[in-house]
């Protein structure tokens, strides 16, 4: 329970927060040697997401750059890889959070201390998963673990399309 | 279409759409699709990158729906005063109940800088009340708040509305300015005032001094003059009486003109009234003098020369001061009804004062006014057309456009003096009316 303090800053930041984020991404794929095509194909979807924050133009955006990331040739733990995490992650919430507020909008910083600190959370959640990552062993996997993968990743799936399903639900 | 999507269509028409109810956005399917599109893609060709990019879009997703939104958001505002002052700002206090699981409100609320209902304020949705300023500028009416408001779960994933609020409006009465006393037509009516009136009265002003008749009081025998006198006849002093005057106030809007003559064809933008044009000046014009006459004890009335409907009858005091200025905001906002003035004998009493407030740019009110001059009634003509006209730069026949305009207006202004009407522009109103009140005087 609280008030509002002060008119807080104009909108167009978190806007700028996309822009800006996903320039980056484009930078870490060029430096990756990603084609001059697929650079320019990614900078126009990055500059519609900062356009239409809740348009698929960041799925789009994050999907090609992973899957961009993965085939190229490199060690699974390079440093282009580690500064994607984060800011995959930071493009899905800023664009989730310009969706809602119009482009003249007024941003208050309080709004942001949960997302913040979930975003804090979940990485440190997945650069632990990378250290583990970097902790076993790169030859083959035990077909008990294939196994006990594949029914985790279907497992995935059913949990999604069950939560998809419910996504239009009466509060 | 499946039956499923049918119902559930029918469902939210009956519910009054998916606004009304929490729904997903994009952000929810691209963090559960690209999460786990990326984390299975990367178990099944074993590939770490993919995984490891997709599992905080699914992490982060999850954790934000273990955390389910639920029940109705409702945005209140106390009850605000609806009728104020321009310039003043108000203070509303707004009451937000986000409902169980939200995290992020989206609300409009007025900000200084800008005009109307103000812009989207993202906000935590722990905020219990918001105490908002209401920036009360221009007078007349608008709308001091609009809560649009949208409520959104943790990383906005899930949503309700954006529901579209009720707007609360206000009137903002003209602005009143100090004048000095204005003249006063040379019969005033009524019984009882404050001028001083042709007729014998009680006042303390001596009017003559005569032989006493049948029905006049012993106590008005003034026995100074009786003894002096050689017929010993009795002579008794009578004194004036005291009345108050009747003001029309006569408001031309049917032109709301400013000084650049390329904006006249144009309306006018984001506001009823253009700021500082004919109508602008005519209505500030008609509080002030109101205010000034009331404040002496006269009675004043309205006459809107556009729209008849729109007549106020003469009365005194404060509460006809406020009723006159809620009435001038009324004639502002239906301003332009007519195209010719309509100024009737029965809107104007007998004796009583006329003030015509009009930029005179056709001759019809010309006409109107010197009508109420010939059926005898002191007639005031307030020119509130800005000094200067400005001619369209652009155009290469904008300047002798401004020099007819100009020479037009001079010649009917001229015709209202040589009808014995004083003419004063609004813009020296202060020193006109100073000029104006000793000549009233001197002609009764």
């Amino acid at each position: 329970m609280g008030r509002v303090r002060g008119r807080g800053v104009p909108g167009w930041r978190l806007r700028a927060a996309v822009g800006v984020v996903g320039a980056l991404i484009v930078l870490v794929l060029a430096v990756q040697g990603v084609t001059a095509v697929l650079i320019g194909l990614v900078g126009f979807v990055a500059v519609a997401a900062v356009a239409l924050p809740g348009s698929p133009a960041a799925m789009l955006l994050i999907g090609v750059s992973a899957v961009a990331t993965a085939v190229l040739p490199g060690e699974p733990l390079r440093w282009e890889v580690l500064v994607l995490i984060p800011l995959v992650h930071l493009l899905h919430l800023s664009c989730a959070l310009a969706a809602i507020l119009p482009r003249g909008g007024r941003l208050h910083l309080a709004a942001l201390r949960a997302p913040v600190r979930r975003f804090a959370f979940v990485q440190a959640g997945a650069f632990g998963l990378a250290g583990l990552v970097a902790l076993l062993p790169s030859d083959r996997a035990d077909p008990v673990v294939e196994v006990l993968g594949l029914l985790g990743a279907a497992g995935l799936v059913l949990l999604v399309a069950a939560l998809l399903r419910d996504r239009d639900r009466v509060g | 279409m499946t039956v499923l999507a049918r119902a559930r269509r029918v469902r939210e028409a009956l519910l009054g759409g998916r606004n009304q109810t929490w729904h997903a956005t994009e952000a929810l399917r691209r963090g559960l699709l690209l999460g786990v599109g990326l984390v299975v893609a990367g178990v099944l060709a074993h590939n770490v990158v993919l995984a490891l990019l997709g599992a905080p879009l699914l992490a982060a997703s999850v954790l934000a729906l273990s955390t389910k939104p639920s029940g109705t958001p409702k945005v209140t505002v106390l009850p605000v005063a609806r009728t104020g002052e321009a310039g003043e700002t108000a203070l509303a206090t707004v009451r937000v109940d986000p409902g169980h699981g939200a995290e992020l409100l989206a609300i409009r609320l007025p900000d200084k800088g800008n005009p109307g209902p103000g812009p989207v304020h993202l906000l935590p949705a722990s905020v219990a009340e918001i105490a908002c300023g209401l920036y009360r500028r221009a007078w007349g009416e608008g709308v001091d708040l609009r809560l649009d408001h949208l409520v959104a779960g943790p990383d906005a994933l899930i949503v309700h509305g954006p529901m579209v609020g009720r707007e609360v409006s206000r009137v903002l009465l003209p602005p009143v300015r100090e004048l000095p006393a204005g003249p006063v037509p040379a019969r005033p009516a009524g019984l009882v005032g404050v001028h001083r009136s042709r007729r014998p009265g009680d006042s303390t002003d001596l009017r003559t001094i005569r032989p006493f008749q049948p029905g006049d009081r012993m106590r008005r025998i003034d026995w100074r003059v009786s003894l002096r006198s050689n017929d010993s006849m009795p002579y008794v002093r009578e004194n004036h009486a005291e009345s108050d005057a009747d003001v029309v106030l006569v408001l031309d809007t049917r032109f709301d003109v400013a000084a650049e003559i390329a904006d006249w064809s144009l309306p006018a933008r984001g506001a009823a009234v253009r700021p500082g044009g004919s109508l602008d000046t005519a209505v500030r014009a008609a509080a002030s003098l109101a205010a000034s006459y009331l404040r002496q004890g006269d009675r004043v009335g309205l006459v809107d020369l556009g729209r008849p409907r729109l007549y106020v009858r003469p009365g005194a005091g404060r509460r006809q001061l406020l009723r006159l200025r809620n009435q001038l905001v009324v004639c502002a906002r239906s301003a332009g009804w007519s195209s010719r003035p309509v100024l009737n004998a029965h809107q104007v009493s007998g004796g009583a004062l006329v003030v015509v407030l009009s930029p005179f740019l056709d001759d019809a009110v010309v006409g109107a006014t010197v009508q109420a001059a010939r059926r005898g009634n002191l007639v005031l003509a307030m020119d509130v057309l800005p000094a200067e006209l400005v001619a369209e730069p652009e155009d290469r026949w904008g300047e002798p456009v401004r020099q007819i305009i100009t020479l037009e207006r001079r010649v009917r202004l001229d015709a209202l003096r040589g009808h014995g009407i004083a003419v004063l522009p609004w813009s020296s109103a202060e020193q006109g009316l100073h000029v104006l009140r000793p000549g009233a005087r001197r002609s009764r």
